[in-house]
């Protein structure tokens, strides 16, 4: 059963054997992709940001958020495709993946919605862009909602890090 | 039976009654071939062989001469009257086909000859002549008709265009006067407007003379004052200059007192706890010298400020100046100028009462003249509608000839 | 006695502040006090708008110097307020002059070691990318 006061961190009927697979759905690159559900814990707003010296361009800047200072991750950015302009009403969904906790940050969130299983389909063979990081589409009544792979996109941001030149101490 | 002799005792009727019972003999034989001849039996014949009296039979004879000739005359007589029948005959019939086919150019001839005809020959050639004369001169008539109506209707169209053209210049010429009636009204108003006008310039000429003698008095002070101003800016600007100087000094102690006292907070940080006190007094020093600075960097904007407003003033002095010198000219210039103008106002003055006067003599010869002219006018439209009737009579007559000389076409005289 | 860690140095370079701690920092000067050779100016803090202030910086063997905009001032902070960069952050930089955050007033504020800042820059001069 769904609590909402208990949050997005609560186990759902997300196993193989569940018809329905909840996903969290976030507006980013103009459009609806969606993640695994059960990775977001929390849905903020940005406020100011802490841009921090030699950092990749995905990686915004930092946060407080409670005591505790998170990184921000600009999809667009990873992908090349302009970036997110951080405003007061800028939403980001804290995701967790594995080791790494990142607020994704959004043009817009939409929250969680249900696929069924039947009805995801495997992405499209282009692996340019934001598309190497989809492991599926599917449909839903407001239309046709990528897929992301999230642990998998998070991973590779951190390996594309370059060394910003020179060794470190 | 009467006496054969005594005819006058009976009537014919009687005697033919009686001529039953026919005259005996031979005598009555005589009788009746005489009867017979006065009843227009003139081919009986007495047999004269049969009368044995020598006397009646020299008669019968003579009878029978008789009856032979009067047979003859007649015969001849009828001949005669067959004869002028049908030369008569022939010339009605003549006389018709001339009519009908107008055709007077021959003569006329008949197919018979005979004396009693040749007065009607010579009559009927007579008329035919007549006609033919008649004709001919009908027909020269009708040409020299055609001809003329022709001359006068050309004649009476040019007429008529010409008066109707001339009825539109003169029309033209009205209304041109007319404007000209109104324009000269104007002129006359605005004469009269001028001539006020310059009465009035005439005393506001002589105020402005008084005028320039004062902005010319006005412009030497300015110049003066100027030069006074020029002065007072350049001392004002060595003493902002001197402050200036003074400021960065200040300025320049507050920076270095700022850099000690930040030095001596950083000592102060690195000793810790023992160097608190030290900390504190370091902190206080900086706030003191960054007040300095703070106020050198209000000075320093008040000298900016007062630099920009002195070199404002000087560009304004300059200005002055230049605007001084400027002025005195002009000044000049206007004076010239005013003088002209009262001269000119003078002349303006006088010439504007001139044309007032003759504006108003142009505009009574105008009225006269439109007056002439709109009588023109009416005897042009009289005119024009004469040529008019002209034309239409012309007009008719030309037809009137055309159908005469289409009537005479129909008889050849030649 | 308190940790001289936690006595630290705000500074400002172009429109970014930054701390460091007080034992990196020799003296603060003037650009004019300095000489030229040993200015450094364009570091992975940035570009100074204006050249006011230079921090002094204790390196083995030598002194650098960084130019700043501004020196801000000191503050004493507690040992919890230096924290260390969040595991993604750290896994993206690879520069050792972010040896952390310095959170002043809910504010998170690099922490910056200043000798490794110097010597990454040294050594980027000298094998130019």
């Amino acid at each position: 059963m769904w609590d909402p006061k208990a949050g997005f961190g609560q186990r759902m009927d997300v196993g193989p054997r569940g018809q329905e697979a909840w996903f969290f759905c976030l507006r980013i690159l103009g459009g609806r992709y969606a993640f695994e559900a059960a990775l977001v814990t929390e849905v903020v707003r940005l406020g100011p940001l802490t841009r921090l010296p030699a950092a990749p361009p995905f990686l915004t800047g930092v946060f407080t958020h409670r005591g505790e200072v998170l990184p921000v991750l600009d999809v667009s950015q990873l992908v090349g495709q302009g970036s997110i302009p951080v405003r007061p009403s800028t939403r980001a969904a804290i995701v967790h993946c594995g080791p790494w906790k990142v607020a994704v940050v959004s043009e817009a969130v939409e929250g969680l919605i249900t696929v069924p299983r039947r009805a995801l389909e495997a992405p499209p063979a282009e692996s340019s862009g934001v598309a190497e990081f989809l492991s599926g589409v599917a449909q839903d009544r407001l239309g046709a909602v990528a897929i992301l792979d999230m642990p998998r996109l998070v991973e590779a941001a951190r390996a594309r890090a370059v060394p910003a030149g020179g060794a470190a101490a | 039976m009467s006496e054969p002799f005594d005819v006058d005792d009976e009537t014919p009727a009687q005697q033919q009654g009686k001529a039953g019972r026919a005259p005996k003999g031979e005598a009555g034989r005589l009788v009746s071939f005489l009867h017979g001849i006065a009843e227009g039996k003139l081919e009986d014949r007495l047999d004269v062989t049969s009368f044995s009296d020598p006397g009646l039979r020299a008669v019968a004879e003579q009878a029978n001469a008789a009856a032979l000739r009067a047979a003859a005359d007649i015969r001849e007589a009828r001949q005669r009257v067959q004869l002028v029948t049908t030369g008569v005959d022939e010339a009605i019939e003549a006389m018709i086909r001339l009519v009908i086919q107008g055709d007077l150019s021959g003569t006329l001839r008949l197919g018979v000859s005979d004396a009693a005809l040749t007065p009607l020959i010579a009559g009927i050639g007579q008329v035919m002549e007549t006609l033919k004369k008649f004709v001919t001169e009908i027909r020269e008539a009708a040409l020299q008709l055609s001809t003329s109506s022709a001359e006068v209707l050309a004649a009476a169209t040019q007429n008529e265009s010409s008066t109707s053209a001339q009825a539109s210049a003169i029309h033209e010429t009205t209304a041109t006067m007319e404007e000209l009636k109104g324009a000269s009204h104007q002129i006359a108003e605005n004469a009269q407007m001028v001539a006020s006008i310059a009465e009035q310039t005439l005393v506001g000429g002589r105020q402005g003379e008084g005028a320039i003698k004062s902005f010319m008095s006005s412009m030497e002070s300015v110049k003066r004052n100027a030069i006074e101003v020029d002065d007072a800016i350049a001392k004002l600007s060595k003493r902002v200059e001197r402050i200036g100087t003074v400021v960065e000094v200040i300025d320049e102690i507050a920076d270095r007192s700022d850099l000690l006292a930040l030095n001596a907070a950083l000592e102060g940080a690195k000793a810790g706890e023992a160097g608190r006190g030290f900390s504190i007094v370091a902190a206080e020093m900086r706030r003191l010298a960054e007040n300095v600075m703070e106020s050198t960097k209000e000075i320093k904007n008040l000298i900016t400020e007062i630099r920009e407003a002195t070199h404002a003033a000087k560009e304004a002095s300059d200005g002055n100046k230049k605007m001084a010198a400027e002025g005195e000219k002009l000044g000049g210039h206007a004076m010239e100028s005013v003088s002209g103008i009262l001269s000119g106002i003078q002349e303006t003055s006088d010439a504007a009462r001139v044309i007032h006067l003759a504006t108003q003599q142009q505009r009574t010869a105008t009225e006269q003249v439109v007056q002439s002219m709109s009588e023109i006018e009416e005897v042009t439209r009289q005119a024009q509608a004469g040529s008019k009737q002209a034309t239409g009579a012309a007009a008719e007559l030309t037809k009137l000839a055309e159908r005469l000389a289409d009537l005479v076409k129909r008889f050849k005289v030649e | 006695m308190s940790d001289p860690i936690s006595e630290i140095l705000l500074f400002q370079v172009g429109a970014h502040v930054f701390a460091a701690p007080v034992r990196d920092v020799v003296r603060i000067g003037t650009v004019r006090d300095s000489a030229a050779e040993e200015l450094v100016l364009d570091t992975a803090l940035g570009t100074p708008f204006s050249r006011q202030r230079c921090i002094v910086v204790a390196s083995p063997g030598s002194e650098r110097t960084l130019v700043v905009d501004q020196v801000v001032g000191f503050r004493t902070v507690g040992e919890n307020d230096v924290q260390p960069l969040p595991a993604f952050a750290a896994a993206c930089i690879h520069s050792g002059a972010l040896a952390g955050l310095v959170v002043l007033d809910d504010i998170p504020t690099p922490f910056i070691d200043l000798p490794t800042l110097l010597r990454e820059h040294a050594a980027r001069r000298v094998t130019p990318q």
